[in-house]
């Protein structure tokens, strides 16, 4: 391969926001283009070099190769995106109806999530899957902050003794804890190795856990306070929640990059402001707006993650062009 | 850089074009339609040629041609796509359509033909 082809391969590759076997599609059908056109204008007479040169200028500019074959890919239809709404919707009908604390309901909507994610996850990962992880990765770190009275009764046990706690159910929780946040980390970067944009509307949710789960501390947890004061928030997260199931539809339906980053932004930022203003609020509008943004940092931390990973990416593609 | 008065008019008709040429060549690949399309239009008509592709994959996951990759005797690989019942249902729309269109505009620019 020669080393403008090569490099030009290398710039798109870098561009593209596709799932690792159709990049290697894209990738392949391009450089086929290129053995063809350069072979084609030696014959004309031209040089490698200027052939090369030549065919790169034919083929266009990586950016816009990368953005018309994103979204070539990226469209799908109305039922994926019924589908990739339907997980907010269905946790958002739970704290509406405030049916979120009745065990029966709670475990048939955690469980139903889990197994759909396990199945579309091995099946391919379709487009709709990404919130449906979202709101799996909530299932363990709402667990975690459920036992965490556990872990404090041992480190207060340690740091100032007083009655020993059960160390077996200790070691199971923090054996729990450090699984959960493996399985976040590690879903986190495969999501971000495809796109990063996945990986903000799978982490979307998280945020919005996270705020409630704090505001219930403030209430006493789950079963002990007032049942009036533990559905204070139930009607702003099930608005919430609906927000992102718009954001999520349109998420399959919109062909165009920018328009996702904008609406992905926007209801991020709305749904941050949210929970800062509950955990938040009292600490005026430059508290609250500084919470908001360290929320919708995270919401979008992924790219971080994708852009440390691109180098390696490269590097690894540069490998399988000179072999 | 402004795109041509050709380029803005193709950009519209391009997958009708990719189509059209794939379904009379029975089955054909990227670099063969850019020269067919530049070659039948006396260069009138050229594009960026890397933006065929994209075109050609939104084709194929709309489900109007299939793509599948295929060895030449030099070892070469190359994606070949055909059209399915899809498509060339698609491309005799297609083909309505623009007839319609033409004879309108012609009704317009050449009413003495009329």
């Amino acid at each position: 391969m020669l080393p403008e082809v090569g490099c030009y391969l290398r710039e798109v590759h870098g561009l593209l926001h596709l799932e690792p076997r159709t990049k290697r599609l894209v990738l392949a059908e391009l450089r086929t283009y290129f053995q063809e056109k350069v072979q084609e204008l030696q014959g004309e007479g031209l040089s490698e070099q200027e052939a090369a040169r030549l065919a790169i200028l034919c083929c266009g500019r990586p950016r816009i190769i990368a953005r018309r074959m994103y979204e070539a890919h990226s469209h799908g239809t109305a039922s994926e995106a019924g589908l990739a709404a339907l997980p907010h919707l269905i946790v958002a009908f739970l704290f509406a109806s405030h049916l979120w604390l009745q065990p029966l309901w709670g475990i048939a909507a955690v469980s139903g999530i889990a197994v759909v994610t396990i199945l579309a996850w091995w099946n391919g990962r379709p487009s709709w899957l990404y919130p449906w992880i979202g709101y799996s990765l909530a299932i363990p770190l709402i667990c975690g902050w459920v036992s965490r009275s556990i872990l404090g009764q041992f480190v207060s046990f340690a740091l100032m003794g007083g009655p020993a706690p059960n160390l077996a159910l200790v070691a199971l929780v923090l054996l729990f804890c450090v699984l959960s946040l493996s399985v976040i980390a590690v879903t986190t970067v495969r999501v971000a190795e495809r796109d990063w944009l996945l990986a903000s509307l799978m982490l979307v949710p998280l945020p919005i856990f996270g705020g409630w789960l704090c505001s219930l501390k403030g209430m006493h947890g789950f079963f002990q306070g007032p049942a009036l004061a533990i559905h204070a928030l139930d009607s702003e997260i099930s608005l919430a929640l609906v927000a992102l199931a718009v954001t999520s539809a349109g998420f399959v339906l919109v062909r165009q990059r920018v328009l996702k980053i904008g609406g992905l932004t926007v209801v991020g930022t709305l749904a941050a402001a949210t929970v800062a203003h509950h955990l938040w609020g009292q600490q005026g509008l430059f508290g609250l707006i500084a919470a908001s943004f360290l929320l919708l940092l995270f919401i979008l931390s992924p790219v971080l993650i994708r852009s440390f990973f691109s180098d390696e990416d490269a590097v690894a593609f540069a490998e399988t062009l000179t072999s | 850089m402004r795109e041509s008065r050709s380029e803005h008019m193709l950009r519209g008709s391009a997958e009708g074009l990719l189509l059209f040429l794939i379904e009379e060549k029975g089955q054909s690949y990227g670099y063969e339609i850019i020269r067919e399309i530049e070659r039948r239009s006396r260069g009138y008509l050229t594009f960026k040629e890397g933006t065929i592709y994209p075109a050609l994959h939104k084709l194929e996951n709309q489900g109007l041609i299939l793509g599948e990759w295929s060895e030449l005797p030099s070892g070469q690989q190359r994606r070949c796509y055909r059209i399915t019942e899809k498509g060339r249902k698609e491309l005799s729309e297609r083909i309505q359509a623009w007839e319609g269109f033409q004879n309108a505009l012609n009704l317009i620019y050449k009413p003495s033909n009329a």
